[in-house]
């Protein structure tokens, strides 16, 4: 082990807290379904590999324009969400309503491993570098080059929380949901319509990791594989921060950035990466079991509530 | 009470007027193989609060989540002023009038203004109108207090307030209400009883359920007595009291050596 110098550490920082926010952003997608009715909703890792695929195919290869595989690749995911809920949970919650969380985890994990099986037959095992949607010419930031992407990332994830924090405080319909969040038993006594809570859940948490896929795919490069590695690290940020916690999903996202993006400069051998967040993971799990924001009982949603 | 308020509540008492009451025949419910509920026949008139007595186990808050969807597997014929309820989903129940109340209810993550204002979108489903926000911080002016707290910030009193005041702004055609004052000092059992009758006078009918005898027979006008999953007796709480105490002193004498 060396010691790096205080530009590589920072430049590991800036790195960092740029694809932290994109795992934030996907253990949001995860939390947002978990606290709507308790489901894992694993159909996020085949949502993330398309949006990757699909900004390398439509993006780089084609060369169209950036905003339009951007909004594709939030219709999409979309799209799947709606999709996951109609195929892998729905009729699973109206057969058997009370085991919900290991049911519908082996359901939406079979949906998305369908849709990456799909991608390797699709697009092969090939590995092909996706074109940056920003400018690649470093701003330099206290002597730290940094790449426009690692701003950018950021940038359009705070937009996204602030626009979903909005959204679930100060309209009808986040307080119908925050309601769904607490119990769907007592939501269901106020007329509400949990079904449909539950179905828009899972489109944006379907839309919501599209984006997380358009975002992280010229940090990742193209491949069938690319969606269970960003999805795996999403999940790493849930567990740390907390199972159904929007404040765990931000700050568990950072804290598996910065930690993947600091380590390199620490590491001779850049593989040790994975093993090292996950030993992060064990650590923080050991001195808080239910994550830093969640509750006590709440792992695998199982005792979120009776669902 | 102001003038505006005085209008309002005058108005109420016209454009609620309920005819028909909520009647429940041959109830039925079984919790997996085992059946909990015998052939019950329950009646509630409008302007009439009745009282569901019974010790635990007897079947009292089953009774109720049958009533409201919660409880599936049953087999009921239950209609509100005509309108066959049985075997609804809970939502659709309650977009039909039909609520039920319990302290437990109140939401985490959700402050004491944001749940009336549920209460008021279940209201302007349902098409009818009476009660407002307005008017609960008027009569309840404990919860215009708290209006900005989240659920768990306030008292078991305040939550059973919360409860019955979300109802109230849903202006519902008939009530249900599971144990209303449990956790309860003896002054905010006594509010509870004052708002229930008050809000009854409307004409909306409600069912009670109790542990506390004492306080249902002051409230209600009526009872039925659960004993096991069935109705053994009905009538004045009172005389229903006296026949349950009854029993169980003969269970107590049949018992002793």
């Amino acid at each position: 082990m060396t010691m790096p110098s205080l530009q590589t550490l920072l430049l590991g920082v800036f790195v960092g807290i740029g694809i932290g926010c994109v795992y934030a952003l996907v253990a949001l997608a995860f939390n947002l379904v978990l606290a709507a009715c308790g489901v894992f909703n694993m159909t996020i890792g085949g949502v993330i590999t398309a949006a990757v695929i699909g900004s390398y195919l439509l993006g780089t290869k084609e060369g169209w324009p950036v905003l339009l595989v951007a909004v594709l690749a939030v219709l999409f995911g979309g799209l799947i969400g709606a999709a996951a809920e109609f195929l892998a949970v729905r009729r699973v919650l109206a057969l058997r309503p009370k085991d919900v969380a290991h049911d519908t985890m082996v359901t939406t994990l079979g949906l998305g491993m369908a849709m990456i099986a799909l991608a390797a037959v699709l697009f092969g095992s090939e590995t092909l570098p996706v074109d940056s949607y920003v400018s690649t010419s470093p701003i330099v930031v206290f002597d730290v080059p940094i790449r426009p992407i690692y701003v950018v990332m950021p940038v359009v994830v705070l937009v996204v929380v602030v626009a979903i924090e909005l959204a679930l405080r100060f309209t009808e319909f986040g307080i119908v949901t925050r309601a769904v969040i607490a119990s769907n038993e007592g939501a269901s006594l106020l007329g509400i319509n949990v079904n449909r809570v539950v179905r828009w859940s899972f489109i944006v948490s379907g839309c919501i990791a599209g984006l997380g896929g358009f975002l992280i795919a010229p940090v990742m490069s193209a491949s069938a594989l690319v969606g269970e590695e960003v999805m795996l690290f999403g999940f790493a940020a849930i567990a740390l921060g907390g199972f159904a916690s929007f404040r765990g999903a931000l700050v568990g996202g950072l804290i598996v950035g910065i930690v993947l993006g600091v380590l390199p400069a620490f590491l001779s051998e850049p593989s040790l990466r994975g093993p090292l967040v996950w030993l992060t993971l064990v650590i923080v799990l050991f001195i808080r079991p239910a994550g830093l924001f969640g509750k006590a009982g709440q792992f695998g949603a199982v005792g979120v509530r009776e669902v | 009470m102001p003038d505006a308020l005085q209008q309002a509540s005058g108005d109420h008492g016209s454009s609620t007027v309920v005819d028909g009451g909520l009647r429940v025949r041959d109830m039925r419910a079984w919790y997996g193989q085992t059946q909990v509920l015998f052939d019950m026949d329950v009646e509630v008139h409008a302007r009439e609060l009745v009282g569901i007595l019974g010790h635990n186990g007897s079947g009292k808050s089953t009774m109720l989540r049958v009533l409201s969807g919660l409880h599936r597997r049953a087999d009921y014929e239950a209609r509100l002023d005509g309108d066959d309820l049985a075997g609804l989903a809970p939502n659709v129940i309650a977009r039909k009038g039909l609520v039920l109340v319990r302290g437990a209810d109140v939401f985490d993550g959700v402050t004491v203004e944001e749940h009336l204002e549920l209460g008021a979108r279940l209201g302007r489903i349902t098409g009818r109108d009476g009660w407002d926000i307005d008017r609960v911080y008027a009569e309840m002016p404990i919860l215009f207090e708290r209006r900005k707290r989240l659920g768990p910030e306030l008292s078991g009193g305040q939550r059973q307030l919360l409860a019955l005041a979300v109802a109230f702004v849903s202006n519902p055609r008939c009530m249900l209400l599971d144990e209303p004052t449990t956790g309860l000092d003896m002054q905010a059992r006594s509010a509870v009883a004052d708002v229930l009758q008050r809000f009854c006078e409307h004409g909306v009918p409600m069912l009670v359920v109790e542990q506390n005898p004492s306080w249902l027979a002051e409230v209600c006008s009526r009872a039925y007595l659960l004993e096991l999953g069935r109705v053994v007796a009905e009538g004045e709480p009172l005389v229903v009291l006296g026949e349950q105490t009854a029993a169980e002193q003969e269970a107590q004498t049949m018992d002793a050596p």
